[in-house]
């Protein structure tokens, strides 16, 4: 993912949302009251800046990523920040969530309440507690400030000056975390930002009456190429901090059943995209999943047949025509898995059976261009020259 | 605008380039280049033709080893992908280009091209600069090699103009020479 002159976009916005300044505040902040005043001038500013940069870089991201529309997810992600913000006292952002297509399990967040939500991070998700954690998690950065706390901190280490109020200012962004900063420090820094959004995030979703012990399997679920996304480090560190807590652990507040409903179509939307890109294990580990929450759709088992016959591994196109025949017997009515259960057999030489599957999806209505290969498919098939004749 | 005067002037300097270089790949196949449209020449085994420029209307030809995987999605064809497949291949490489926006399939049905078994799509899409293209795309495979042939516009009447041209550079296609296996 690129923006910006070839700049990552992800490295623009951990920029934006990662970094502490707490020592560059604190020190220029303690003093006389002039040194205070001009702090806050100086934050002001800064703040200013900073908005500029995220309203071009949420510009740049509508423009590159495509947002998933799933009404029924969108309300129950809206009814789960509502509880995390039920709370908290006064509301000085204005939050709102964006889902976007991106097989790349990731969240952020922009300074003026915008949360991003890639459908990729959302279909690793097993409950309602997990997604209260990753929401909160995103909500403290926005409340506590972190990408002003990064800003000023990157501004301070390059020296660079102010940025234009223009798309430009993404690319000064990023020229501030090119700039050469000490690692370790940078390190250090950046996980106490996220040591924080974890912390206070967790009390938020114990707050918001969630069972954090279960919202903390996220970090079980959510694992990219098969690499957890949270270091065992920071999470022993979690898991420690909530053992330290006296208050008492409440239950979910919705069963995984309903979540698991709003997930539905997220499920093999992400399935398709992960297949389209050729990432055959996720696909089929989301698609698989569905079939276990979803074991009377026929959709779910043309899903799997669909990608074991793309992906062609020995023994596939013999597990897909099981999938595909399973789909059939769920939904007769289906013509391409009637389509595609005669392809198969057309591949294997079967030319009779595959005759009558091409048939049968005939029989159903299929749409145009489905039509149309399934003429040319019967009119390759030996045992229709031979009919013909 | 400035950026795009600049490769307008860079594939001219490129065709002059080549124009004397003559090191390029012949290429397989043959096409009647209608009369009124130029040869923009490039290093790679294809042919690009327009009559207006690129952002009005072209005609693209191209050849690519099956081995070869697609960019985006990292799929490849094989011998036997049968046209449907092929056409499941390209649809999925589109989708997943980063660059085009908007992508919208508008027919996707089995073809003949110079008598060989193929398919063809239709779709539009944005680019990564705003414009709106209307595409036909044939594509087949003949030995290890996966051949398309592709017209695309920016303005429905541009393309409605030149589909009977491009129709004519399709029934004018022919290989000339079989790809070794």
């Amino acid at each position: 993912m690129e923006a910006f002159g070839g700049v990552p976009i992800r490295k623009v916005l951990i920029a934006a949302l990662t970094g502490l300044a707490t020592a560059y505040l604190c020190g220029g902040c303690s003093g006389a009251p002039s040194a205070l005043s001009a702090c806050a001038a100086d934050r002001a500013a800064a703040a200013q800046q900073l908005n500029a940069i995220s309203r071009a870089e949420q510009a740049a991201i509508a423009r590159r990523i495509p947002v998933y529309r799933d009404p029924a997810l969108e309300c129950r992600i809206g009814s789960v920040l509502e509880k995390l913000l039920t709370p908290i006292n006064g509301r000085p952002h204005a939050f709102r969530i964006i889902l976007l297509s991106d097989p790349f399990p990731d969240a952020y967040s922009f300074p003026d309440g915008g949360i991003y939500l890639h459908t990729g991070l959302l279909a690793c998700l097993e409950n309602e507690a997990e997604l209260a954690l990753l929401l909160a998690h995103e909500v403290i950065h926005v409340i506590r400030e972190h990408a002003l706390l990064a800003y000023q901190q990157s501004a301070a280490e390059t020296g660079l000056e102010t940025v234009s109020e223009d798309a430009g200012g993404g690319l000064s962004l990023a020229a501030r975390w090119n700039a050469p900063m000490a690692a370790a420090r940078w390190m250090h820094q950046r996980r106490a930002l996220e040591e924080e959004a974890d912390r206070m995030g967790l009390d938020l979703v114990m707050r918001a009456h969630y069972d954090p012990h279960v919202a903390l399997k996220i970090f079980d679920d959510v694992k990219h190429d098969g690499l957890a996304v949270l270091s065992a480090e920071r999470l022993a560190a979690l898991h420690t901090f909530l053992a330290a807590r006296t208050q008492t652990v409440s239950r979910q507040t919705a069963p995984p059943g309903s979540f698991r409903s709003d997930l539905q179509s997220l499920l093999l939307h992400q399935a398709q995209s992960d297949a389209r890109l050729g990432r055959w294990h996720n696909a089929l580990k989301l698609a698989r999943r569905y079939v276990r929450d979803f074991p009377d759709q026929a959709q779910g088992h043309y899903w799997i047949a669909e990608i074991l016959r793309q992906r062609q591994a020995p023994g596939d196109l013999q597990q897909a025509l099981a999938y595909y025949l399973k789909a059939i017997g769920l939904n007769p009515r289906c013509a391409k898995s009637h389509k595609a259960a005669g392809l198969l057999h057309l591949r294997q030489g079967r030319f009779d059976l595959a005759g009558v599957y091409f048939r049968s999806a005939m029989a159903l209505s299929p749409d145009p261009g489905d039509a149309a290969y399934l003429v040319s498919y019967l009119a390759s098939l030996p045992i229709t020259r031979k009919g013909d004749n | 605008m400035r950026s795009r005067i600049w490769l307008c002037l860079m594939v001219a300097v490129l065709f002059v380039a080549c124009a004397h270089a003559g090191g390029k790949q012949a290429l397989s196949f043959k096409v009647a280049i209608p009369e009124g449209w130029k040869q923009v020449d490039t290093d790679e085994p294809m042919l690009f033709i327009t009559k207006d420029g690129g952002y009005k209307q072209f005609v693209l030809i191209r050849e690519r080893p099956l081995s070869e995987p697609f960019h985006f999605s990292q799929k490849v064809m094989h011998a036997g992908t049968m046209p449907e497949e092929a056409a499941e291949v390209i649809v999925n490489e589109l989708l997943s280009d980063t660059n085009i926006r908007n992508f919208s399939l508008l027919e996707n049905v089995p073809a003949r091209i110079d008598g060989r078994r193929g398919f063809r799509l239709s779709f539009i899409y944005t680019d990564a600069d705003g414009f709106l293209f209307k595409t036909l795309y044939l594509g087949f495979i003949e030995g290890n090699t996966f051949y398309n042939i592709r017209f695309a516009a920016t303005q429905e009447e541009i393309y409605q103009k030149d589909l009977v041209t491009f129709e004519k550079v399709v029934q004018s296609f022919n290989l000339v020479t079989a790809k070794a296996p």
